[in-house]
């Protein structure tokens, strides 16, 4: 069962790797068509650092991806009580936070050009702010939990958290503010260059985004499965309770 | 339960997440001052030079990114570590040593 586990966890890594190398590929290449392909915007939408658009929009959506697998994780957690939803779980709020993260700084380098100001208390820069404190407490809920309860609220943090996305998502509608709105329904906010750009960036971060989360996510139930199996070696008198490392 | 399951689940998750985080409308006639659309220009003149912006912002997301990658690659590591360790623990005890 040992050597099992180890096995898995090595093959996931090998099959892993090569999604990994198209996901940078992709990325280098999305990279390339912001910054010398894609044509400069006008000054209003922030002149040459509307590029960063590139790579803030679809860091916004793995945000998304992130706080959705967290809060599947986390109900099913509450459901079953199993590692593997705990797991899943513990991916996604890294992975949202890690991506907010890239959001929060990245947004406001491009409005200080666009707007004369690198923070202004607009509704979605808010509540996004607001959205990543969330993940971050989860994490650090769950980082210090030492059994069930704790997790359990963890879990229960993020379900009740992940309310604030639609919010987030909305904010512009609902109560308008300075942020751009340019991928509409009916398209046409963005030049044709521009929409293959971040067509193919938006790619590059789904790859990465599958990638990272299925390898965090294994890599949490590995954790959790070798912790389980040393507590059930020491209860059957295989393990003396000195040998955790 | 499989423990693939939830990430089966997660999948699937994530392939439904792919259409709807893009389009939302957004049409609000009274925009204002917002922007609606970015339009290409040629020969602009920056008033504020936005260059040295766009490269920290780049930088900021390889990093962020690059960092990530490294503490799941730890993370990684040490798993193995762990697991070796469980293996070596279990094969010093011989069968005849339990209490």
């Amino acid at each position: 069962m040992f050597f099992r586990l180890g096995d898995t966890v090595r093959a996931t890594m090998r099959w892993m790797t090569v999604l990994a190398g198209v996901a940078f590929a992709l990325m280098a290449s999305a990279l390339f068509m912001a910054l010398d392909w894609a044509p400069v915007a006008q000054e209003a939408a922030g002149g040459l650092t509307q590029k960063i658009f590139y790579f803030h929009v679809p860091s916004a959506y793995v945000m998304y991806i992130g706080v959705g697998a967290c809060v599947l994780g986390s109900i099913g957690y509450l459901a079953q009580r199993t590692s593997g939803w705990d797991a899943l779980a513990q991916a996604g709020a890294e992975m949202a936070v890690v991506f907010a993260s890239i959001v929060l700084i990245s947004g406001p380098l491009w409005a200080r050009k666009a707007w004369g100001v690198y923070w202004a208390w607009d509704p979605r820069l808010t509540t996004t702010l607001l959205g990543t404190l969330i993940f971050v407490a989860y994490l650090v809920l769950h980082s210090t939990s030492q059994g069930e309860a704790e997790k359990k609220f963890a879990a229960a943090l993020a379900v009740m958290g992940a309310c604030v996305m639609p919010v987030i998502h909305f904010s512009v509608q609902l109560w308008r503010g300075q942020h751009p709105t340019v991928i509409t329904s009916r398209g046409g906010g963005l030049a044709p260059e521009m929409g293959k750009t971040l067509g193919v960036s938006f790619l590059a971060f789904t790859l990465m985004a599958a990638t990272l989360l299925y390898i965090r996510a294994r890599i949490a139930l590995g954790e959790a499965r070798v912790a389980e199996l040393r507590t059930e070696a020491v209860s059957l008198g295989l393990l003396d309770e000195g040998d955790d490392a | 339960m499989s423990p693939t399951r939830p990430l089966r689940a997660a999948a699937l998750a994530l392939a439904l997440c792919l259409t709807p985080a893009v389009s939302s409308a957004q049409n609000d006639p009274g925009a204002g001052d917002r922007s609606m659309a970015f339009r290409p220009v040629t020969g602009a003149q920056e008033r504020v030079p936005g260059g040295r912006l766009v490269v920290t912002a780049y930088a900021a997301v390889l990093l962020l990114l690059g960092g990530y990658v490294a503490f799941i690659a730890r993370k990684a590591s040490r798993l193995e570590d762990d697991v070796r360790r469980l293996e070596d623990d279990l094969a010093r005890r011989a069968p005849g040593e339990q209490p």
